[in-house]
């Protein structure tokens, strides 16, 4: 069974004059004790589809099923907090900088009181451990923290309501590589242990590989590719994709990296597909045909060339 | 052009950066990677004397033949912004959520050269954002850094590092929230503004991609110390110390192998043990270790590292 269930959900943020259109439509599906990995473009709309889920922004249009309810609707709010945690982009923008590491940990259960007082000391003390925090750092204020420090903290604060699923936004962007490699270790054993979903943000396809079953490859604001982890990456169909996989720098020595420009005008966008300008198969085809998820080698693609 | 040597910096009674010397010279790309709070944004950040609730002991920042460390708050701003740069590592926090990026560009210009232009200014900034990868430069020059995403913000604050063409850039983790492409293009673009006006960089990262296409230069720290530094194909390729080979063995790969994370956890910035920081980590500490202060070893030219054993 699904866990989480996403159709169709649409985003459009109005600045001064622009509007601009963060999500246009999008569908995607957790199941139990899965890790779906979301990647793509800067600006694509990741943080905006994680922020709906997470009830911190409304949509527009679509429904959200978590748990077997539709959570679209006013009412479900306070039934999922408790099962659905968040780690934000920016975990110093997330804590109080007045309030101490272990104050801001057990914060993460205030609203939920399933835990006596003395219960909660002790376990927010075990998840400081368990996330690699220092003790001596306990009763340090947040803002004293590193930028590696702050997001663990987030972690910590995630899973101490032991949820279902967590949403991971870029959470071990800021770590280095061995405490990314613990957390990575951390999540494999909520996964296995406790049958935790996660949806996991990320830039660095080399951790989608490691721990995510699934992955969905985003541009502009609609999912491009989505199927399983490996062969997304090994073997990528979209033409973004492609360029997504390609540009990935070796870590043992220096390449060339070639500049990046449009290859066409943008503006004339054929029948929504968005990454026109940059495609090298583009043709009078992305003109006639209209955009459609196509099912092919157990993924899905987003494409105009429906024949090739 | 940049020289540190026995910088020593404190919060408090906590002794976060310990004799940590570095240089970069003229035209150099040098990087700091390491543990996650082991004090890498306190170093570079003291280079500019920005934080407050830091103070430097000992030790001296020589920028241009000048002792940072004995400059008074005007004169430290003068330097800042105009000869060198600096992008801290959480962009949108660090840029003032009242104004919109097109008068940030603006000011960070007119800070240094009060007759500046607006037009000229977003012209300059509109070009440098095409390069990497922000093409609706319209829209974001009227939007609010909460507006956009963090990636967004992030290219913004390289760019604006940019504008006044300083000497020397300091950058902490400047492309920890870039898509792999976006990534790319920023690098490129250090690598083009290092080689056209001879800009020296200094970059904390943990991404070793971005280490090994960007930099000349690596420095490993760990717990306020420096453990190895060298070239950084020598760091990457041939590394010395067990803390770098540790760090080395976490990158994770694209075929699904699951990185190893290195045992246990760094040790307290108030405990005051003689011996080697990393010595209870490490898979080869003796009895000595605990004792000695590891001495600075050469292995060749470039290359040194701080360890008892595993120079032998
Ligand atoms: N509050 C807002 N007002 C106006 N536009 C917004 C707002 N929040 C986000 N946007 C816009 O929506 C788009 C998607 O932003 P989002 O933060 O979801 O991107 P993202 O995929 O998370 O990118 P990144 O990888 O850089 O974090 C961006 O173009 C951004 O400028
Ligand atoms: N304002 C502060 N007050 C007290 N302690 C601080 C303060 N800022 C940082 N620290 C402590 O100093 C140490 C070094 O912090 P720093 O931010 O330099 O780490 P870092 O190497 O940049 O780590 P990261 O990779 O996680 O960003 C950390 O242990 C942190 O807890
Ligand atoms: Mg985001
Ligand atoms: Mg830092």
């Amino acid at each position: 069974m699904c866990l989480l269930k996403v159709t169709g959900l649409t985003k459009t943020f109005k600045n001064k004059k622009d509007r601009v259109y963060a999500l246009k439509g999008i569908d995607f599906s957790i199941k139990q004790g899965e890790c779906l990995g979301l990647v793509g473009e800067s600006g694509c709309g990741k943080s905006t589809a994680a922020e709906i889920i997470a009830r911190l922004i409304k949509e527009d249009s679509g429904t959200i099923e978590f748990n077997g309810a539709y959570i679209t609707s006013e009412k479900r709010l306070k039934c999922v907090g408790r099962d659905l945690q968040m780690v934000f982009q920016n975990p110093k923008d997330s804590f109080d900088p007045k309030y101490s590491l272990l104050e801001s940990v057990m914060m993460g259960a205030d609203s939920y009181r399933i835990y006596s007082k003395i219960e909660l000391i002790k376990r927010a003390k075990e998840l400081i451990k368990y996330v690699g925090l220092k003790e001596s750092y306990m009763y340090k204020g947040i803002g004293g923290l590193s930028g590696g420090e702050c997001q663990k903290a987030s972690i910590a604060r995630a899973l101490i309501c032991s949820p279902k699923l967590i949403i991971f936004d870029e959470a071990t962007s800021a770590l280095d590589v061995s405490v990314q490699a613990q957390i990575i270790d951390i999540m494999r054993r909520l996964k296995e242990e406790k049958g935790v979903s996660f949806l996991f943000i990320t830039h660095d396809l080399a951790l989608t590989s490691s721990i995510c079953d699934n992955i969905a490859v985003m541009y502009s604001g609609r999912i491009v590719e989505y199927g399983k982890c490996r062969d997304v990456l090994c073997n990528p169909k979209h033409p973004y994709t492609k360029q997504l996989v390609s540009s990935v720098l070796p870590v043992n020595r220096r390449c060339d990296i070639p500049e990046f420009n449009a290859l066409r005008d943008t503006q004339y966008a054929p029948k929504g597909c968005d990454y026109y300008a940059f495609c090298p198969n583009a043709d009078e085809k992305c003109f006639k045909n209209v955009l459609h998820m196509f099912q092919i080698e157990g993924r899905s693609v987003l494409c105009c060339h429906a024949d090739d | 052009m940049l020289d540190i040597k026995n910088l020593n910096v404190y919060y408090g009674k906590t002794h976060v950066v310990r004799d940590l010397s570095l240089k970069v010279n003229d035209g150099e790309i040098v990087c700091i990677v390491g543990e996650s709070g082991c004090g890498k944004s306190t170093a570079l950040k003291s280079v500019l004397m920005l934080d407050k609730n830091a103070s430097v002991t000992g030790g001296s920042i020589i920028f241009n033949g000048k002792d940072i460390t004995k400059l008074n708050a005007s004169q430290i701003r003068k330097v800042r912004g105009s000869k060198i740069a600096m992008v801290f590592q959480n962009a949108v926090l660090s840029m003032d959520p009242t104004k919109t990026i097109g008068s940030l560009f603006c000011e960070t210009v007119r800070a240094h050269n009060k007759k500046a232009q607006k037009a000229d200014c977003l012209k300059k900034a509109e070009d440098i954002m095409k390069k990497l990868r922000l093409w609706e430069t319209e829209r974001i020059f009227t939007s609010y850094p909460f507006e956009l995403s963090g990636g967004m913000c992030q290219r913004i604050a390289i760019a604006a590092a940019m504008m006044n063409t300083p000497q020397l850039i300091l950058a902490d983790e400047p492309t920890s929230a870039l898509d792999v492409t976006a990534q790319a293009q920023v690098i490129r673009l250090l690598k083009q503004v290092n080689k056209n006006f001879n800009t020296s960089m200094l970059i904390v990262t943990h991404n070793m991609g971005v280490a090994a296409n960007l930099t000349d230069k690596t420095a490993v720290m760990y717990a306020g110390r420096i453990m190895e530094t060298g070239s950084t194909d020598d760091i990457i390729n041939n590394p010395s110390h067990p803390y770098t080979k540790a760090l080395i063995n976490a990158v994770p790969e694209m075929n699904g192998k699951i990185p190893e994370a290195i045992e246990g956890l760094p040790p307290e910035f108030n405990d005051d043990t003689a011996g080697c920081p990393f010595a209870p980590r490490c898979s080869m500490s003796k009895d000595l270790c605990y004792k000695k202060l590891p001495q600075k070893h050469i292995l060749s030219e470039s290359h040194a590292v701080y360890c008892n054993y595993c120079y032998i």
